[in-house]
């Protein structure tokens, strides 16, 4: 017999020899490796954070597990390339290859510079401060406490969100917010037993909600429950599919399109009950494509079946909504907006859905009829004692299916297939990351709840940006992002464009940006071609960027560098805005996770938030800051505001003072972990203060069956009929037409269609490659590249770090496994890399995984490995979905092989 | 060395590394020396030539230092003693300090006490045992390892003492050339016989290895027409074969030969030997984790 | 007693968890991997299926690594656990070669470290006291064996309690590996291999692996 050991054993962690050990406390906290924030515990021992464990306690996150990216953030805590100073720019020149020269100063000199600058442009015109950044990775989330407010409270307007429409699901926020009150979906795990999932990698790859989605994804999965996975590449997404269907870039719409026609025209199924009460389905359509109303109330009007005429919509005596037929109301003809939906959807045949997209008629007739089935319409379930509708089938999309010129209209039918067999936050069916919370049962507080508004449709009770509902009036652009001309946008890719000067020049040019303010990202890398990006941050006077790390924008264009503290070592409140990013599904109880420092900052680094506090005392600006922290903690508070968006709460002033609870007096200097003490004690109650906060990591509590399944809850409709854009439409042109813009304006109707993607568009003969990127699960944004595990595991893939394509596809072309090849787009840009052959790729398709090729000379890790696909995107209008301003993230290119790395050619690193 | 994605690691026939990259060319050389010194040894024993059976200890010294060059930690040598019921390492350093040991008696007796016959024998006996147990033990600590599928065949071993005793009598030939030409002709005889023994074992080998698995049959494919194929070809085949049979042929017939086409074969006899210790070591597959493709 | 796993395939989705908490665990040098993700696929354009198979010491009953070791540094413990003690081993790499799943590493870099040419980190620092790895020596998974005798010595249960189960198990996000007493046939690992046909990867290779994988 051996002995066990020839150590002595400390409890929980592998030792040798007998080291002295005077430190050995886990911390929990949230983990800052993606937006997912999932919980965690910290291991520190003898001052140094030595190991990452999931939370097994609470369920925002794995229940104990974790995944790689978290794990390696103790390597980013630790990198030596670390920034520990402000730094100051002292080569004047700016560009994409160009060394900063930094030079170490003071905080007080930083902020002291930065605080005249901003000085003088605030008392000018706020708006000529740009102010953007990513509310995640590599730097602390505070999106609504930090960087968001500071912007805000300072009065621009022109606040650019990092890798705008690119990395983000503008149509699907858009999307989400219309139909789920949510920012995006996620299929409801536990009851669910058929998804069709499109283009997402949930569960699998998806930065969204990372931890709880892999848990539960996971669970059902080995539970048996189905997965059809409509994607062009069979990595994450469709490599854990049930049945992977390759398809072409952008063309996900229309097979939903079809779906719907299937299922409405040939198999007549639909969940009539749903689409009655809960849908604009009944809503009477006149000639001129928009609701029909009642004279006095302006109310839309439905036909009451019973009675044989119409009334308004909520009218209490209607006996049965008519949804199909033709009726004469106010002497025009109209319809239920239902009869037009389903009478539209028969030109999507999937013959023609075949022809588009490359999947088999067979294939989409057969789906959508297992679907319809599995939906189990008219079903029943029952739940803590509550009955519910149990509709165990869901139909989910992200990034990939909706980042095309299609995009609002292509998730827009994707959600139309939930919507017509009331799949929808029921048991079973699609769920939206939470949009109800009843509130902490102490308190009632940390409060949202959607709500009918304008024409009785459902309107999110907190959103990140603008609510998609109601949506505003279009307005002449009057800021950089011009996003106020199409109030549907969710986020802008303007001004980081080829044609944005065009338009502000016919504009008149009202003003310049010359200050900009950019926290965490890389609007550089990650933000669709480097080219056109340059050529706009360039010309900016004066940029400050606030990282944890050298990235390629810092180094090409920051005047002033400040250290920011990484997520191991940083305070943060809301590590998310509100719950309806990022919290758990179904009955998965609630959570509300705090961040603390694991180790104390070392250097110079600094809560950036704090540091912000420090420079709005330089310019006067703290009392508003404070002033605003009242009216978002009042927001969520249950008492004051039933909506706790942060574009509401920008125009603080217009918000009844006797609404909001003084949390923070105007002249009051705290500190941040103050603040989150009184935050936590309003919300929580007294016992919850900061002390108990730490020791726990946060506050759980149960979630009720009517906030995980609020749908027949609350009495909300949503519009599987888009009037508002055929409403909006004449106004958004007229607009346009002063700013010299031209849309694709066919997109906007009200009648969900399928438009061929710009990238469709742009085939031809020698351009006959789809490229596109997808999300690799060891990645998020641009800075885990510089994390040596997660770069050693990358080479350890086969794909994270090449370039893949259809083998048959490389053979034609003469291509072989380990070919150094260049992707060249028909606008000329071309980027390289190493070429991996698969099985599991449609051969059309040419694929880039993750955000990879890193020039930046301060990210020595990252350095040339993998291809940066963004480098082939063309940013304009074209290549923008009209409706919602998604970037086209498809390109067509040729390939052939090359001798070097060009795109690396003058980045002063290694020669590759 | 080997290339290899390191995504294709076991994922792909994966070549073995450790007993061929860097240090690992050390045990390659050990094996070869510990095969010709053996085979020296067995042939200068059966001719009595003592100078030969000198070389043939040397040759065991160059093999053991060969072999410490191959451990990372070589001062911890002696440990390798320890597990000789279940490792034909530790079983071969054994039988190397064996037949060291044994050889050098029977060497000191041989040079200064030629008249103690009987001792000698017994010695030589002895040593001969321990000097074909250390030529052939070199092949079952290569055909032992089942993983590898090309390596776990019983003809190993035969192939790598029948290689070894040619090597030893290509040495024993430059010997007898350079001094007592008394036994050439019995020498060469057996040389062909040899040399046509080895070519049809190895032919024999590759045959019959080749239907053993698939990832013998990879192992061979490389040998044969892939990345190991010079080495195979141009070493194993050439120099190896080829080369020592046709001068071989070519005295049977001629009867005298110059001595510089006898050197040629000598040299290309161990080249031979050397190349085949290096074509099988780096022809070690193993059989991929995933389902292949 | 004897420590086993079983992988449920279905749940794993490649995201080398697994590989990462063993590292942080045991503070692995750069390249040395005592468990790895092998990724593939299988079928042709469009019957495509990935493969995702995460790998490390099956801990076999009949080690080839074991009888090969000339040694007796690699030892096999009473509950099974293969592990090398690096105050025996030569570094003659036999067992490197003999283990048809070529798990095993050896530590010859000393100087190799995680920011090549800049300082080490601290966590890399704090792994050289806590988790010193031999030069020289091989090595490769343990089970996490201090974590399980830490754990048995304060009365828990491996493959129950978080602290005494292996940090590649308490660590995945899938709860896709299992650990426990294979001997014991009311554990949750024998349940799970009894009820999904569990088997073990390549039982060719005849060494009676202790991980078996569930499809």
């Amino acid at each position: 017999m051996v002995t066990p050991t020839q150590s002595k054993p400390v409890r929980g962690m592998s030792v040798k020899g007998n080291p002295e050990i005077w430190d050995d406390t886990w911390v929990k906290t949230t983990c800052g490796g993606c937006y997912g924030q999932c919980t965690i515990r910290a291991h520190r021992v003898n001052g140094v954070i030595v190991k990452i464990n999931g939370e097994p306690d609470n369920d925002f996150g794995p229940r104990g597990g974790i995944c790689a990216k978290s794990e390696a953030m103790i390597q980013a805590l630790y990198d030596p390339n670390r920034i520990n100073y402000p730094m100051k720019r002292t080569n004047p020149k700016k560009g994409l290859f160009e060394d900063p020269k930094w030079e170490r100063i003071s905080w007080d000199e930083a902020l002291d510079e930065i605080a005249e600058r901003l000085k003088k442009i605030r008392a000018e015109n706020p708006n000529k401060l740009f102010h953007g950044g990513t509310p995640g990775p590599g730097s602390g989330p505070d999106l609504p406490l930090g960087f968001g407010v500071f912007g805000a409270v300072f009065g621009t307007k022109n606040w650019y969100v990092g890798g705008a429409g690119l990395h983000c699901g503008s149509g699907s926020h858009m999307g989400a917010g219309l139909y789920h009150a949510s920012w995006s979906i996620v299929p409801d795990y536990k009851y669910c037993n058929y998804v069709i999932q499109m283009g997402s990698n949930k569960g699998t790859g998806s930065g969204h909600s990372m931890g709880f989605n892999m848990r539960l994804s996971a669970d059902a999965r080995a539970r048996g429950m189905k997965n059809i996975v409509f994607d062009p590449i069979c990595n994450f997404g469709g490599g854990k599919a049930t049945e992977w269907i390759p398809i072409l870039p952008g063309t996900d719409g229309i097979v939903a399109l079809t779906m719907v026609n299937i299922i409405l025209n040939e198999l007549n199924i639909y969940d009539a009950e749903f689409i009655k009460k809960k849908t604009n389905g009944p809503y009477l359509i006149g000639p001129d494509e928009l609701y029909i109303r009642d004279k006095e109330t302006n109310k839309p009007m439905v036909w009451d079946a019973g009675d044989g005429k119409a009334k308004t919509f909520d009218d209490p005596t209607i006996g049965d909504f008519a949804i199909l037929g033709e009726y004469e109301v106010n002497g025009v003809k109209c319809h239920p907006s239902f009869q037009l939906v389903k009478d539209h959807m028969k030109q999507y045949t999937p013959e023609a859905a075949e022809k588009e997209s490359t999947v088999p008629a067979a294939t989409i007739r057969r789906i959508a009829s297992e679907w319809a089935e599995a939906a189990m319409v008219g079903a029943t379930i029952e739940i803590e004692g509550e009955k519910l509708p149990l509709r165990p089938v869901a139909a989910v999309m992200f990034r990939g299916g909706q980042g095309h010129t299609n995009s609002a209209q292509s998730y827009c039918a994707m959600c139309l297939l939930n919507a017509i067999v009331g799949a929808m936050d029921v048991p079973g069916g699609t769920l939206g990351w939470p949009a109800y919370v009843a509130g902490h049962p102490e308190t009632g507080r940390f409060k949202v709840i959607p709500y009918a508004c304008k024409d009785g449709m459902l309107t999110a009770g907190t959103f990140m940006e603008h609510k998609p509902w109601p949506v505003e009036e279009s307005k002449v652009p009057d800021t950089f992002l011009m996003k106020e001309m199409v109030p549907t946008a969710s986020f802008s890719p303007q001004p980081v464009t080829s044609d944005f000067d065009k338009y502000w020049d016919k504009l008149g040019r009202p003003y310049e940006i010359e200050i900009a303010m950019i926290f965490g990202a890389n609007m550089i890398r990650s933000t669709q071609n480097r080219e056109i990006a340059e050529k706009f941050f360039k010309k900016i006077p004066f940029t400050v960027s606030f990282n944890i790390l050298p990235n390629e924008f810092m180094e090409g264009f920051a005047d002033i560098v400040l250290p920011d503290c990484h997520p191991l070592e940083a305070y943060c409140l809301f590590g998310t805005h509100g719950p309806f990013f990022n919290h758990p599904i179904g009955m998965e109880g609630w959570t509300f996770p705090i961040r603390q420092p694991v180790v104390q900052p070392q250097y110079e680094r600094r809560n950036k938030v704090e540091a912000l506090w420090d420079l709005a005392d330089r310019i006067d600006m703290r009392g508003e800051m404070n002033q605003y922290y009242n009216v978002y903690f009042s927001s969520f508070g249950g008492e004051a505001l039933i909506s706790g968006d942060i574009a509401s709460v920008r125009d603080v002033k217009q918000i009844d003072p006797k609404k909001v609870t003084q949390l923070i007096k105007p002249d009051e200097k705290i500190t941040y972990p103050e603040m989150m003490d009184r935050a936590f004690k309003f919300y929580f109650g007294d016992k919850h203060d900061l002390k108990y906060i730490s020791k726990h990591g946060g506050v759980s509590w149960p979630k009720q069956v009517k906030e995980a399944y609020w749908r027949w809850y609350v009495d909300v409709r949503i519009p599987i009929y888009m009037e508002h854009i055929a409403e909006l439409k004449e106004g958004i042109m007229e607009n346009a037409e002063k700013a010299g813009i031209e849309l694709e304006w066919e997109q906007f109707t009200p009648l969900i269609s399928y438009f061929t993607p710009q990238v469709g568009k742009e085939v031809t003969d020698e351009y006959d490659l789809y490229s596109f990127s997808y999300r690799d699960i060891v990645h998020n944004g641009t800075y885990t590249m510089e994390m040596p595990w997660l770069d050693e595991v990358s080479r350890l893939n086969p794909y994270t770090y090449n370039i893949t394509m259809n083998a048959a596809t490389a053979e034609e072309k003469g291509l072989k496994d380990g070919d150094l090849i260049c992707l060249e787009s028909p606008y000329g840009r071309k980027t390289t890399g190493t070429l991996k052959t698969m099985q599991g790729q449609h051969p059309k398709t040419i694929a880039i995984s993750a955000c990879s090729g890193a020039w930046a000379k301060g990210a020595p890790i990252a350095y040339g490995k993998g291809t940066n696909f963004n480098i082939l995107l063309e940013s304009d209008f074209k290549h923008a979905c009209p409706v919602c301003w998604s970037q086209e993230t498809a390109m067509m290119v040729k390939v052939y092989k090359i001798d070097h790395r060009i795109e690396f050619d003058g980045a002063g690193g290694d020669k590759l | 060395m080997i290339q290899m994605k390191p995504y294709e690691f076991m994922v792909k026939y994966t070549q073995q590394k450790d007993w061929i990259d860097g240090r690992g060319n050390f045990i390659a050389f050990a094996f070869f020396l510990g095969g010709i010194s053996g085979g020296l040894y067995m042939a200068a024993a059966y001719f009595d030539n003592l100078l030969g059976m000198f070389v043939a200890w040397l040759l065991a010294l160059a093999m053991g230092l060969s072999y410490m060059i191959h451990l990372s930690k070589p001062l911890r040598f002696w440990r390798m003693f320890m597990k000789p019921g279940t490792s034909w390492i530790a079983r071969g350093f054994i039988f190397i300090m064996l037949f060291i040991g044994l050889t050098t008696i029977q060497l000191i007796l041989s040079q200064w006490v030629p008249g103690a016959t009987t001792a000698i024998t017994v010695f030589m006996v002895l040593a001969g045992i321990f000097a074909f147990a250390q030529s052939i033990y070199t092949g079952f600590a290569v055909s032992y390892v089942s993983a590898i599928k090309i390596w776990n065949s019983a003809i190993v071993p035969v192939l790598f003492v029948t290689c070894g005793l040619t090597g030893g009598l290509a040495i024993l030939l430059a010997i007898m050339m350079a001094g007592d030409h008394a036994q050439l002709i019995a020498l060469e005889n057996i040389i062909r016989v040899v040399l046509i023994a080895l070519a049809i074992i190895i032919g024999v080998y590759l045959w019959n290895t080749t239907y053993s698995s698939t990832a013998a049959k990879d192992a061979v494919k490389r040998l044969i027409g892939g990345s190991l194929a010079p080495l195979f070809w141009i070493g194993v085949f050439l120099f190896g074969i080829v080369i020592p049979i046709v001068i071989s042929i070519t005295t049977y017939f001629v009867g005298e030969v110059s001595s510089g086409l006898l050197t040629t074969a000598i040299v290309s006899e161990i080249i031979g030997g050397l190349a085949l210790r290096f074509a099988i070591l780096k022809a070690g597959v193993y059989t991929p984790l995933l389902p292949a493709e | 007693m004897r420590w086993g796993m079983a992988i449920e395939l279905k749940r794993c989705v490649g995201c080398y968890e697994c590989v990462l908490a063993c590292k942080a665990e045991h503070f692995l040098p750069p390249d040395i991997f005592w468990n790895r993700v092998l990724i593939g696929e299988s079928g042709k354009y469009p019957a495509v299926t990935k493969l995702i198979y995460t790998v490390r010491c099956n801990h076999c009953a009949d080690p080839a690594c074991v009888k090969v070791c000339p040694t007796g540094a690699t030892e096999q413990r009473e509950d099974g656990i293969v592990w090398v003690d690096e105050d025996k081993c030569v570094g003659c790499r036999y067992c490197m070669v003999a283990c048809p799943y070529q798990m095993r590493s050896m530590y010859d870099d000393g100087k190799a470290q995680y920011f090549p040419g800049q300082e080490l980190t601290e966590h890399e620092k704090m792994g050289r006291e806590l988790y010193p790895h031999a030069l020289g020596v091989v090595q490769k998974c343990v089970f996490c064996k201090e974590r399980i005798d830490s754990g048995m010595a304060l009365g828990l249960t491996p493959g129950v309690d978080r602290e005494a189960t292996p940090a590649c198990v308490i660590n995945c996000p899938t709860k896709a590996i299992h650990f426990g007493d294979l001997d014991d046939p009311n554990s949750e690992i024998n349940r799970v291999i009894k009820e999904r046909h569990g088997h073990p990867f390549h039982p060719e290779f005849d060494t009676d692996p202790s991980i078996h994988y569930v499809d």
